[in-house]
């Protein structure tokens, strides 16, 4: 026996166990897309239940897909490659399994409370405060189990998939933490601990950078693992991935304002967010090409390896995506893009195209080895392939004309000068077709990955699981100091320095980002008529949350005359200062609703909340019956008044000792507003009043006295 | 927080930071520039044939492909 070689075992029922998690998972989200997908063409698929509305069901599918779907992918890939790359088994077997129950419990407690409302509506952080905690700690034992492997390595030179992982593992815990921040009220309700301008900045700088460091540079490790094992050749340029993991990791996290352009976002860090998402090109490009050309001379091999076909599309639909993103960017293009079904086109492209078949493509890769045996058909394999392509062309494409057809339509003025579609429904009737065929395309989405998952579940029937894999690697380096002779040669060898110099890279974006936003927080100019909601509104508007409102309707009207003539007054920084969570929303199926307040009486209110088709013939959205008969839950009103005190609300102490009185004054008069609209049978005490009290405050303040000269939206 | 206001508003004219990270970030890149082209080839060689040596023992089912 060799005594420089010695026998070690890699895990691989953990890797087993995440894979088929992430088919499982994958199936539900991509299920749960297509319902909604359906519901807005069909709004009887609502079911008549406030669970399955499409408001409650959106954040359950977007955060199956990403945190169910991909992120179970992503413990799979790295769970293997990590062994692999270190020569060593994973750190801890009890982190492991801790780790994958740990997450699956997580996905679970998800998919129970994002349909029973409780969500906090900023966009993939929409679990509540117990189930980011959870979050948290999970993610800290993957941490530990991750960076204990790599300190148990036996391969002394860190390969460049580590470094992607590494980057998502700090990262994703900063943004996480700094966006989860918030006040609890009650057990699964909390408040945000920023407000308007300062929580959309934080939500942004989150939401992008979690599809940078949760959707992209795990991938990215795993492409670089994965494409030279199955092309059975190296990364075309190692040199080129260093240059790509550094620019990537440096440049992504400054490109979070561009989902804030032309709002009330100061002008000079939507400028920023601009210019970095514009560079952010070339290094996305790099990687894309860098994978693509490893396949040079190899790429007769998509012929036998099914696995191949899937990587190269996968790489194609991030050269797509993150060419497209840039431009998106661009603030003239966004102007005409925001709100619309282009940002649902660009993110499938993403999703279905890049995190999709880079999955599939691992798994087709993972089982055979996994079970010892050989994929059981290659030709189903390559049957889920061209439906999953056909679906995503018919997704992608339908909502690129939907997305630019909303776009002209909302902006289109008559010769008159008047708008030509005054009426939102008429945009919205225009774009279903669209939503039908898209459907389409999440269909054949979903029929190819069951076709994938039968054939995977053949292969395994057909192997053996193999739950550890004996190998043999060299012993673990004994001269350290002869590993790093060479002078460049440090930073491959230690991880701390690595990790700790990428946090940093991370850190000096976040910081400069968000130290603006104490600077804005100071800045924003106070407009006195701004004044916290009353009792009843706060009630009304948690409801709003509840009911995921923001999913379609924005608060946020851009300085446009499209949108003045739409909406009324564009929406001022100093408007938001009492909104914990900010609700500005990112998509609009429906209208924009800053400057809903006083527009239409309360009885129109109701009555367009009990059935909307009765007050807009040929409306998409779903009737909220359980508005009028549910009861107002008054007793919480005290408790998250104290919360909003907490965190800079100013109610005096007289607001929450007499909040219930206020509250049934207020209750009182919008029901005789109801009496008077001939709505006779409205109780009190409903949460139907405390919606229709939200709303109609809603954009109100500033009409309450002239908006004073200095409420320009920069700080400049 | 009071004190990291005060810090931040004598830093002056809040655009600098718009300069501040084209700066940052165009030291950060010709810095990597400089350290990958400093890399020699058989290192280069060594580190991108990693994932190719991973110590599994060639089976049955990798011949028949």
């Amino acid at each position: 026996m060799n005594s420089n070689v010695e026998t070690i075992k890699y895990d691989n029922k953990i890797v087993r166990a995440f894979a088929i998690a992430t088919i499982i998972w994958g199936l539900v989200g991509f299920a749960a897309g297509l319902l909604i997908a359906c519901q807005l063409f069909w709004p009887d698929l609502n079911l008549s239940l406030q669970y399955t509305t499409y408001g409650r069901l959106r954040p359950l599918h977007t955060n199956a897909v990403i945190f169910a779907f991909v992120g179970n992918g992503m413990f799979m890939g790295i769970y293997y490659s990590m062994q692999r790359l270190c020569k060593a088994r994973l750190f801890s077997d009890f982190l492991s399994w801790l780790h994958f129950w740990g997450w699956q419990a997580i996905i679970v407690s998800a998919a129970i409370t994002l349909p029973l409302g409780l969500t906090t509506s900023k966009e993939y952080a929409e679990l509540e405060w117990p189930i980011k905690i959870a979050i948290t700690i999970i993610w800290v034992v993957f941490a530990v189990n991750f960076f204990g492997t790599l300190f148990r390595r036996r391969e002394k030179h860190i390969y460049v998939s580590i470094w992607f992982y590494i980057a998502t593992i700090v990262t994703v815990a900063l943004l996480h933490i700094v966006n989860s921040l918030e006040i609890p009220v009650a057990a699964f309700k909390g408040y945000s601990i920023y407000a308007g301008v300062q929580d959309a900045l934080v939500q942004w700088w989150y939401g992008h950078n979690a599809v940078a460091f949760f959707l992209t540079t795990p991938y990215l490790g795993l492409m670089y693992y994965f494409l030279p094992k199955a092309a059975d050749r190296p990364v075309y340029s190692y040199r080129l991935s260093i240059i790509h993991f550094w620019s990537l990791i440096f440049i992504y996290i400054w490109a979070g304002p561009h989902h804030l352009l032309y709002t009330a976002l100061p002008d000079w860090a939507q400028s920023l967010g601009m210019v970095f998402s514009i560079m952010l090109i070339a290094p996305s490009w790099g990687g894309m090409l860098n994978g693509l050309l490893t396949l040079r001379g190899a790429w007769y091999k998509l012929r036998e390896e099914p696995m191949l076909k899937f990587m190269v599309v996968a790489l194609t639909a991030y050269g797509m995506a993150t060419l497209e993103g840039p431009a998106l960017s661009i603030k003239s293009v966004n102007s005409l893009s925001h709100y619309t079904d282009w940002g649902i086109a660009h993110v499938h492209t993403g999703a279905l195209g890049w995190n999709g078949f880079l999955t599939f493509s691992m798994l087709y890769w993972l089982f055979p080895r996994l079970y010892d045996t050989k994929l059981w058909s290659n030709k189903l394999a390559n049957w889920h392939f061209w439906i999953a392509l056909m679906g995503m062309v018919f997704y992608v494409i339908p909502m690129y004309a939907a997305g630019i057809t909303e776009g002209l339509m909302w902006k289109q003025f008559n010769h008159d000068g008047f708008l030509q579609y005054p009426n939102f429904l008429e945009t919205v009737v225009q774009v279903i077709p669209m939503y039908r065929l898209r459907a389409i395309g999440g269909t054949l989405y979903i029929i190819g990955s069951v076709i994938m998952t039968y054939n995977l579940y053949r292969t395994a029937k057909s192997g053996k699981a193999v739950d550890d894999v004996e190998v043999q690697v060299p012993r673990k380096i004994v001269n350290v100091e002869e590993a790093y002779t060479h002078k460049h040669r440090w930073l491959e060898g230690k991880p701390m320095l690595l990790t700790a110099l990428a946090f940093v890279a991370v850190l000096i974006g976040g910081l400069i980002e968000i130290i603006p936003m104490i600077i804005v927080k100071a800045n924003v100019p106070t407009i006195t008529s701004v004044k916290p909601y009353t009792p009843l509104e706060l009630m009304g508007r948690d409801i709003y949350i509840r009911e995921g409102c923001v999913g379609c309707h924005s608060q946020m009207i851009r300085p446009f005359r499209s949108e003045t003539e739409r909406y009324g007054e564009y929406s001022k920084a100093g408007e938001f200062v009492y909104d914990h969570p900010f609700l500005w929303g990112s998509k609009r199926t429906g209208p924009d609703l800053h400057r809903e307040g006083g527009k239409y009486p309360d009885a129109w209110q109701y009555t367009h909340l009990e059935n909307p088709s009765h007050t807009s013939p040929g409306s998409i959205m779903p009737p909220y019956p359980w508005l009028l008969t549910q009861e107002l839950d008054t007793n919480a009103v005290v408790p998250r008044m104290v919360g909003m005190r907490k965190i800079g609300v100013p109610y005096s102490e007289n607001d929450i000792t007499n909040a219930q009185r206020n509250l049934a004054t207020q209750e009182a008069k919008i029901v005789t507003n109801l009496q008077m609209g001939a709505i006779s049978n409205a109780p009190p005490n409903r949460e139907i009043v405390a919606v229709i009290a939200y709303l109609q405050r809603l954009g109100t303040d500033i009409k309450a006295q002239p908006a004073p000269a200095t409420t320009a939206t920069t700080t400049k | 927080m009071n004190l990291i206001y005060k810090f931040v508003s004598a830093i002056g004219g809040i655009d600098v930071f718009g300069m501040i990270s084209i700066c940052l970030f165009v030291a950060v890149f010709i810095g990597v520039l400089i350290w990958a082209f400093t890399r020699r080839t058989e290192f280069l060689d060594n580190m991108s044939s990693l994932p190719l040596e991973d110590g599994e023992k060639i089976s049955n089912r990798k011949k028949s492909l």
